[in-house]
């Protein structure tokens, strides 16, 4: 799951070659809306043939292979809204595809463990599980429509207002530790019975998560808060 | 999972150099973190505690007596990146020196000894045995006891309670309430009974 080498995504860069370095990729290229048949594609080619802005999807395409950008990237609105759009896309992955798989997988390790840690570990997932709900909800209704009206140079309305990049981060600092928590305790300390199979595939589920997962929070703490807290101060000075 | 992470500086004016330095020390695998300083004046105004310095002899023979001043007081690792003929007496200051013709294996091979050897203290510590007292905290902690109440039932002060939380997370790597009770009820630390 996780890429060895740091290739580094150029325009030319053969698309084949980026997804056999790093498989993670293909969850990003669902974020982008594009399907994972590459052809004989360069990055470029392949941006074009699916309408992707080249300039962001180099940027996180190498956010994904451990590539994170010496200075905030110059994006045109265009650009930002097709980030916004990524990371609304991958809210949707976690929601609709990789928690409920996880989820289905833990409600089942009890047929197969009857250790007395399994009802806890049900319970902290679950417990997790709504913290994560809620987040994505607050990045649906708050964040991204804060990050919009302000591209929009619209009036900011009042609980859209509420947006502080602050307890943004927290969130995802709060969503990531319970994560590996749990990850750490599933590999390190609850008793394995019957569930060696279950376990492996409960592992590399939440590998997988944790990757993407970290790769969202760096999208929206390295590139897309800065960005808009330029944008906020501009607007700002234009004011005044 | 438990990542121990080593602080290194590099002092070399030549950009390729560096760069390339970086690559392989982050193809290593290991976790390290990597500033570039312009001198051994920074280095000394530095109040960040570096575990290791990768350093260009000639700023040595530029200012020998500040860097012996450095190594004494710093306590930190040293090793010269060499690409040009200097003497010995200057090369003898560091820990270790490194060629411009070593293989990426030897460079980080010497640089991982040099972790090791000198941070084993960093090493024990992450190791993730709690103490007796720590494990007194954690039996009480996940029967859902406040600091207040834990410290009157050990006879300690709030303050040491807080102070074993903060091990106790440090070690395990586990904050959450729930997470500490399956930690502990893995390890034997307390019995279902207990917690129902």
């Amino acid at each position: 799951m996780y890429q060895t080498n740091k290739l580094y995504v150029t325009p030319l860069l053969s698309m084949t070659e980026l997804v056999t370095e790093n498989p993670s990729i293909l969850i990003m290229l669902e974020h982008f809306e594009a399907d994972c048949v590459l052809h004989d594609d360069t990055v470029s080619g392949f941006c074009k043939r699916h309408n992707i802005s080249l300039q962001v999807f180099i940027l996180v395409a190498n956010l994904y292979n451990g590539i994170t950008p010496s200075s905030i990237p110059e994006l045109s609105h265009a650009d930002i809204m097709a980030l916004i759009r990524f990371l609304a896309n991958s809210h949707v992955y976690y929601k609709t595809q990789k928690y409920p798989e996880i989820e289905l997988y833990i409600s089942q390790l009890s047929e197969y463990n009857k250790a007395p840690e399994i009802p806890l570990v049900t319970k902290f997932f679950d417990e997790y599980f709504t913290e994560v709900i809620e987040h994505l909800e607050y990045e649906n209704s708050v964040a991204f429509p804060f990050f919009i009206s302000l591209l929009n140079k619209q009036q900011v309305s009042s609980k859209v207002g509420e947006f502080s990049s602050q307890e943004y981060k927290e969130h995802h600092t709060d969503i990531e530790s319970s994560l590996s928590e749990l990850k750490r305790l599933l590999l390190k300390h609850v008793p394995i019975q019957k569930d060696r199979v279950l376990r492996r595939k409960i592992l590399m589920s939440l590998f997988e998560l944790e990757y993407d997962l970290h790769k969202h929070s760096l999208i929206e703490e390295v590139i897309l808060t800065p960005l808009m807290q330029d944008i906020e101060k501009n607007q700002y000075n234009v004011k005044k | 999972m438990s990542k121990s992470s080593h602080s290194i500086a590099i002092i070399e004016p030549s950009h390729i150099v560096y760069e390339g330095l970086v690559a392989i020390l982050l193809n290593s695998g290991i976790h390290y973190h990597v500033s570039r300083l312009e001198s051994i004046e920074e280095l000394a105004s530095f109040t960040k505690e570096f575990d290791i310095l990768l350093i260009n002899p000639l700023y040595i023979q530029q200012n020998q007596i500040q860097f012996e001043q450095i190594i004494v007081n710093k306590e930190i690792y040293t090793v010269a990146i060499v690409y040009a003929l200097f003497p010995n007496q200057i090369l003898k200051l560091c820990n270790s020196v490194i060629h411009i013709t070593d293989t990426p294996e030897y460079i980080c091979s010497i640089i991982e000894k040099d972790c090791k050897e000198h941070h084993s203290y960093a090493y024990e510590k992450d190791k993730e045995i709690l103490s007796e007292r720590e494990i007194q905290v954690l039996k009480e902690l996940v029967k859902g006891y406040s600091n207040k109440e834990i410290a009157d039932s050990l006879c300690i002060s709030i303050h040491t309670v807080i102070s074993h939380r903060k091990n106790i997370v440090q070690k395990t790597g586990i904050k959450s309430q729930a997470g500490l009770t399956i930690y502990a009820l893995s390890n034997n630390i307390i019995a279902l009974e207990s917690i129902q």
